[in-house]
């Protein structure tokens, strides 16, 4: 039985929505209920930049896989050898 | 955002007197156990290394340690900004007529709540501990007439000057207050008739 490897990317989107979703509740939060000041928007803009590198640096390695190479459950065993990488080397 | 200088139903003359936050001590907590749980990949990958050398390029499971590790950092990046979030939300404010507690317990929990100076018939300061010794750390807790919980103000810096600080705004009030009520009290009364 093959499994294409982009069913890993299931997990991780929902995993990025959420942390997306609680980012926005974060900076709403910040926004809404802040005091005015350098230190609410100091804060914002921390949240946004950081969270960002995280994702231009994941995405940047992640984007090197190809994602529509299959995999059959027997080469699923890390010890088994013998299959291609998927980072094309 | 909530600007001090335009607070919910202000009195004229009222002026901010003090805005506390938690003692800085909390910050570095939270940078601690941020720091540790954003280090611990690095410790696992090395094991992972050390246990199978080829793991990372396997077809699988290499794309799945990628995957999983910007999963990882991305969900201790939203808990650090959640924690952070939550301190910075923390803030008493002291103005020259009533203390404005606002308290943010996670993202979906938020207590605002309020007494006037004249109403506060007891104020302690606690610190307990070496390290809210050594760093001038504590609580400090106002009692009013009413039958509700005590107000906490917790962690914050220099807990006995605020005390201070509190102690005298409240007295000033009182006196303030002392003065007004038998006025009202006549202008009351002139009304009726």
């Amino acid at each position: 039985m093959e499994i294409p490897l982009w069913i890993l990317l299931i997990p991780f989107a929902v995993v990025v929505a959420f942390t997306l979703l609680f980012l926005f509740f974060n900076i709403y939060h910040l926004a809404r209920y802040g005091i005015v000041g350098r230190g609410a928007t100091g804060l914002i803009l921390v949240y946004c930049v950081s969270y960002l590198f995280i994702v231009i640096l994941g995405a940047t390695a992640l984007l090197n896989i190809r994602w529509t190479q299959t995999v059959s459950i027997q080469e699923l065993l890390p010890f088994s050898g013998g299959s291609p990488s998927s980072f094309g080397i | 955002m909530i600007d001090l200088n335009i607070l919910p139903n202000a009195q004229a003359d009222e002026k901010v007197v003090l805005l506390l936050r938690r003692h800085w001590i909390d910050l570095v907590r939270i940078f601690v156990f941020s720091g540790v749980l954003f280090v611990l990949p690095i410790v696992v990958g090395t094991l992972i290394e050390l246990a199978n050398p080829n793991l990372i390029l396997h077809v699988f499971w290499g794309p799945a340690l990628i995957a999983t590790l910007v999963a990882y950092l991305l969900t201790i990046l939203i808990l650090t900004f959640t924690e952070l979030t939550d301190y910075w939300l923390d803030v008493w404010v002291v103005t020259s007529e009533r203390i404005i507690n606002t308290e943010q317990h996670g993202l979906f929990n938020r207590i605002v709540s309020e007494v006037y100076l004249h109403q506060i018939q007891d104020i302690t300061s606690e610190q307990k501990g070496f390290l809210s010794t050594f760093l001038t750390f504590g609580n400090v807790f106002v009692q009013t007439a009413a039958e509700r919980e005590r107000f906490q103000f917790k962690n914050i810096d220099n807990p006995d000057d605020v005390k201070i600080a509190i102690s005298g705004l409240s007295k000033m009030c009182k006196m303030h207050h002392k003065h007004e009520m038998p006025k009202q009290e006549t202008e009351g009364v002139v009304e009726e008739k």
